[in-house]
């Protein structure tokens, strides 16, 4: 006998509660329904069972539906997808940690390797990065932070499929909210069409640093091959700016084009303006502190 | 499908993973290991995927489930452990239940949750698995099926005996709230 006989056999040798549950599930065959019929015919009284277990299901959903996944989880696996093909994203961050229950894989091991560097640049960052102090010696995080935004930058104004690939939320509205969600607290306004940017378009990122980021894309009316990118990170005891200055890093810093940073309630923003774009009023836009410290 | 609109398409299911995972671990660290891998086994199997109607969440948690049976396999330091989660006893032929004996009319299900999330709670794995992949992902029970690798009359057998244990426990609270008031046996 086939196990899809055996299957059916079971079905057909139903008891009464199970015809009742299968009934609520609407998993009945057209011979378990007569069965079914004839039952209630003489039993009237047992469709309230049937009510039952239509109820309880919903009561189950509800007692086991749970947390949804945790946006660290979210950000880990969206940082490995993009490890996994020509992405960026591979550097920093928080990624879930591989233990020995799940070890085995090449995937797994990449991810370790991202989770060492992560640490690396975490405590380098921890120990050289305090509050109300501008980012004294612009170290080895402080470069590789901004030598990577203005890569991401580079890469989505520059790579028509790469934008399309990594920026997937393109409608404004949708898009703060995916931002609000994936970082657990709501950014400044993000429409800064009045500024002379159109939105081109937002997705998770992976700023170095423990805090969930995101990246996003502006294009200039006046010359839409002139962009200005932004990226936002969840603020953590690794990137505690001052909210009194805004940051700008240039040539002198590192950085190709200037780059500038602030902090904002507890969201930290980074914006790349290649040819010195993101003038103040984009800044202000964004709540950035009027006072710049250009670091050297 | 493209990679772009396979990913997006996957991502949008991370909740329902991480609950399933979470139900199988029941360790939030492992939970999140076994939905990163499920994921990077997604796109890299992504080509053999081929859409059959029901989307790509079963595809999902079949490579989730698949996974978690062999980590569990390698980590089992003897055969019962895994002996007991895969092959627990599904029971022969019982007899029929009593109906739930307490008037429904008169049952205050605010206070049910409490009571069933305990239910859900003291069920075997096996039991918590197909029920939460009928009660909250809403699957029939021939995907669980697919899903689980096990026979349809072995899905059915395990959620009608969570179901029952958990009826039981509500009808057990009925006592203790003094709603029995119906005497509705057939």
């Amino acid at each position: 006998m086939s196990s899809h006989e055996h299957d059916n056999q079971n079905q057909g040798d139903l008891s009464i509660a199970q015809l009742l549950r299968c009934a609520a599930d609407d998993e009945l065959t057209p011979e378990q329904h007569e069965r079914l019929e004839a039952h209630l015919a003489a039993h009237p009284e047992d469709r309230q069972r049937i009510d039952f277990e239509r109820l309880m299901r919903e009561r189950v959903s509800g007692v086991m539906a749970g947390d949804v996944a945790p946006a660290s989880l979210r950000v880990s696996v969206e940082k490995a997808l993009r490890g996994e093909g020509d992405a960026p994203s591979t550097i920093g961050g928080d990624v879930t940690k591989s233990r020995s229950f799940w070890s085995g894989g090449r995937g797994l091991m990449a991810m370790a390797a991202i989770v060492v560097i992560g640490m690396t640049l975490s405590i380098v960052m921890r120990s050289t990065l305090r509050p109300h102090a501008a980012p004294e010696g612009w170290n080895a995080y402080g470069v590789q932070t901004v030598s990577f935004i203005e890569g991401e930058h580079d890469k989505c104004a520059k790579r028509p499929e790469y934008l399309q690939r990594k920026l997937t939320h393109t409608e404004i509205a949708e898009a703060s909210n995916w931002a609000a969600n994936h970082l657990g607290s709501l950014p400044a306004s993000l429409d800064i069409s009045q500024m002379g940017y159109e939105f081109v378009g937002l997705g998770p990122c992976a700023v170095p640093g423990d805090g969930a980021s995101v990246h996003l894309l502006y294009r200039a009316d006046e010359n839409p091959d002139q962009m200005i990118s932004v990226f936002i990170q969840k603020a953590s005891n690794a990137n505690a700016y001052s909210e009194d200055d805004c940051y700008c890093a240039d040539e002198a810093s590192g950085g190709a084009n200037p780059s500038f940073i602030w902090r904002h309630d507890d969201l930290v923003y980074f914006v790349v303006s290649p040819d010195k774009l993101a003038p103040k009023p984009v800044r202000k836009a964004l709540e950035a502190p009027g006072r710049v410290v250009h670091i050297s | 499908m493209d990679r772009t609109e396979f990913e997006r398409l996957a991502l949008e299911h991370m909740d329902s993973l991480h609950r399933l995972a979470m139900q199988l671990t029941r360790k939030p660290q492992d939970a999140a290991d076994l939905v990163q891998e499920t994921y990077l086994r997604a796109f890299r199997s992504s080509e053999r995927y081929e859409e059959k109607g029901g989307g790509i969440r079963p595809w999902l948690f079949t490579i989730l489930y698949n996974i978690f049976r062999t980590n569990l396999k390698r980590e089992s330091k003897g055969p019962m452990a895994v002996e007991e989660f895969f092959e627990a006893d599904e029971g022969a032929e019982r007899p029929d239940e009593p109906p739930p004996a307490w008037d429904l009319r008169s049952f205050d299900w605010d206070h049910v949750d409490g009571r069933l999330k305990a239910g859900v709670e003291e069920l075997k794995p096996e039991f918590r698995t197909v029920l939460m992949l009928w009660g909250v992902e809403g699957l029939k029970y021939r995907e669980i099926a697919d899903i689980l690798d096990l026979p349809i009359g072995t899905v059915m057998s395990r959620l009608h005996r969570a179901r029952k244990i958990l009826a039981d426990s509500l009808s057990d609270l009925a006592d203790e709230l003094g709603v029995r008031a119906g005497e509705q046996d057939s």
